[in-house]
């Protein structure tokens, strides 16, 4: 039988170091190496494709959760935190286990066992891939949205940091968002939805369901046509303005 | 309520007022209506020692009739009590004074001609003492407001430095344990050594809620714990260097006012970056002021995550709860060096 493939990417060596320590005791894992940020952890996950990865989140540059977004085939992801305000959205991210720095080798071994058998499953039925919807329903009850502040995108094999500070204004694209900032434009796999609900409410405004935009970028309001508005942007940028978008223009800028 | 008569020293401004009108009283009777000074002196007496009697009690009355919120029943019972003291006080003292008196026959003519007068002098005597009276009431309440209003304050500032006071990351604590948890299988020595560390730093952080000032070089020793655990756990991503003359290790600070500023920069400087990182901790008096300065390189292309300047923000606060000053906290940002300035005023 194959070995399972694993990878650890935190940025602490000790953190690391115990990792290893662990896994090492079982023969069943090929340790493939270790990473100390989102960066490197992005590279390797590509370059090896591992099975199995364990996640710290609060890493310098890149996160592990805006590392995993970037990934186009995320492997079974184990995260190991000290952060317990995150597992719902781990969860979200189809984690397979979610634990607890410190944690005990008997904790660690049940998440590596059900990893295990996800790494099983999913080599005998060849990739079952799809939400279970628990996440989508605990964030539904919880009602806890997490503002963003930044955009981890990529160009190619570059990857970006956005403030969402530097965001003029977004444009929706088929399954994706285009990412209009001041210093270019991004594409990245997200809904209009996403943003709506992410971003500073003071800040940013969905005009149409094609747009959401930065509300200090814009400079006027047209009416087009008999029943139909545009809004342009300082840059003389022209964007449409839905019916719902121009009521809540109205509100927001109070005319 | 304090009574302003017979509780501390009203009692002696009490009866110098009384000698005075007595005086005036014996002097009216002695000088303009030519009554032997005997005469003057007895009637005077015994009419204002009587009401000087009455007084004091009349203090319960605008006590009790201050809860009264109903102004006619008020006018009724002030006006109802001063005829009824009116009346008594000139029948009694009448009495008196005609036993004593009873062959002067001049002078009982003029107590019976001047009743009616004697009756108004009490209800003039009972208005100004009850005027007084609720003067003073009016006067302690609103002292007695005050003092509540500071109380609260003081409440209210004892709270709010409380809550500004660096409380410790938990998360650095939970990754600190898994550092440890870590050390003891490949390094028990490193392990125990940061046990250690992690325990004193723990009981200066937590125990020192009662102590609001410290020397600087205890917050000092303190933050070194703190960064000695971090620096086990970063390794050469962080380097640490301090100059603190002996002399500014003596300077009382608030107490851990240093620990959200080296967080700061740990978490700006190590949390968010690949490169190696120098804190620096720095001291120097400057007119008047104790310069304390915390200065970290940072990578300025690092997109800062949410969450920045909390820390620093309520520590200018509580410096301004303390110091009353706002200008104690500065924070200078330039291409890749982060400097915090607190400024520790000198006494």
């Amino acid at each position: 039988m194959d070995k399972i493939r694993a990878l650890i990417i935190d940025d602490e060596s000790l953190a690391r170091d115990l990792i290893k320590t662990f896994l090492d005791k079982d023969p069943e894992i090929a340790l493939l190496g270790e990473c100390s940020d989102g960066f490197e952890g992005f590279r390797q996950i590509n370059e090896l494709k591992p099975d199995l990865v364990f996640l710290d989140i609060m890493m310098p540059k890149l996160t592990g959760f805006e590392m995993l977004e970037l990934l186009e085939e995320a492997p079974i992801i184990v995260f190991s935190t000290a952060y317990d305000e995150y597992a719902i959205k781990a969860f979200e991210k189809n984690a397979v286990d979610y634990l607890l720095k410190p944690y005990s080798e008997e904790r660690f071994s049940e998440a590596l066992n059900k990893a295990k058998s996800k790494v099983a499953a999913e080599k005998a039925t060849d990739h079952v891939k799809g939400t279970t919807g628990l996440a989508a329903v605990l964030e539904e009850h919880y009602e806890r949205v997490e503002l963003i502040s930044r955009i981890a995108v990529k160009t190619g094999s570059k990857i970006h940091i956005i403030s969402t500070d530097n965001i003029r204004y977004f444009e929706a694209m088929d399954d994706y968002v285009k990412i209009y900032t001041t210093t270019g434009n991004f594409l990245k796999q997200n809904t209009m939805k996403y943003y709506e609900t992410h971003l500073p409410q003071d800040d940013f405004l969905r005009i149409h369901r094609s747009y959401i935009v930065r509300i200090k970028e814009i400079a006027r309001l047209e009416l087009m046509g008999k029943d139909s508005h545009v809004v342009l942007l300082h840059d003389d940028t022209q964007l449409n303005v839905s019916r719902a978008g121009y009521s809540r223009l109205k509100e927001v800028l109070d005319f | 309520m304090k009574h302003p008569v017979l509780s501390g020293t009203g009692y002696k401004f009490y009866a110098l007022v009384w000698i005075i009108v007595i005086s005036i009283h014996a002097s009216v009777l002695y000088f303009y209506y030519d009554f032997s000074l005997t005469i003057s002196v007895i009637e005077s007496v015994v009419f204002n020692f009587l009401f000087a009697g009455i007084v004091p009690g009349l203090w319960f009355i605008v006590t009790f009739a201050g809860l009264n919120k109903d102004y006619l029943s008020l006018a009724v019972t002030h006006i109802g009590t001063a005829l009824v003291i009116s009346f008594t006080w000139s029948a009694v003292s009448d009495y008196f004074l005609s036993l004593i008196f009873n062959v002067r026959f001049e002078y009982i003519k003029f107590l019976s001609d001047s009743y009616i007068w004697r009756l108004i002098i009490g209800v003039l005597y009972y208005s100004i003492t009850v005027l007084i009276f609720y003067l003073i009431k009016y006067y302690q309440d609103m002292q007695e407001r005050v003092n509540k209003e500071l109380e609260l304050q003081t409440l209210l500032k004892d709270t709010e430095l409380r809550m500004l006071k660096s409380q410790i990351n938990p998360h650095f604590i939970f990754n600190s344990l898994n550092s440890i948890s870590s050390l003891t299988i490949s390094k028990p020595e490193t392990a125990r050594e940061m046990v250690i560390k992690l325990s004193d730093f723990l009981r200066y952080s937590l125990g020192k809620d009662n102590v609001e000032m410290n020397p600087l070089e205890e917050e000092v020793k303190n933050v070194s714990l703190y960064l000695d655990i971090e620096k086990i756990r970063f390794g050469d991503r962080l380097h640490f260097e301090m100059e603190i003359s002996e002399e500014c290790g003596r300077v009382e600070v608030p107490n851990l006012i240093l620990q959200p500023l080296l967080e700061n920069a740990i978490k700006y400087g190590v949390y968010d970056s690949l490169e190696e990182v120098t804190v620096r901790l720095t001291c120097k008096p400057v007119e008047g002021t104790l310069h304390v300065s915390i200065n970290n390189n940072f990578d300025e292309d690092a997109v800062v995550s949410k969450g920045e300047g909390i820390g620093l923000e309520s520590v200018r606060k509580r410096l301004m709860l303390i110091y009353e000053r706002s200008d104690l906290l500065e924070i200078v940002r330039d291409s890749n060096q982060f400097t915090v300035t607190i400024k520790i005023p000198l006494t």
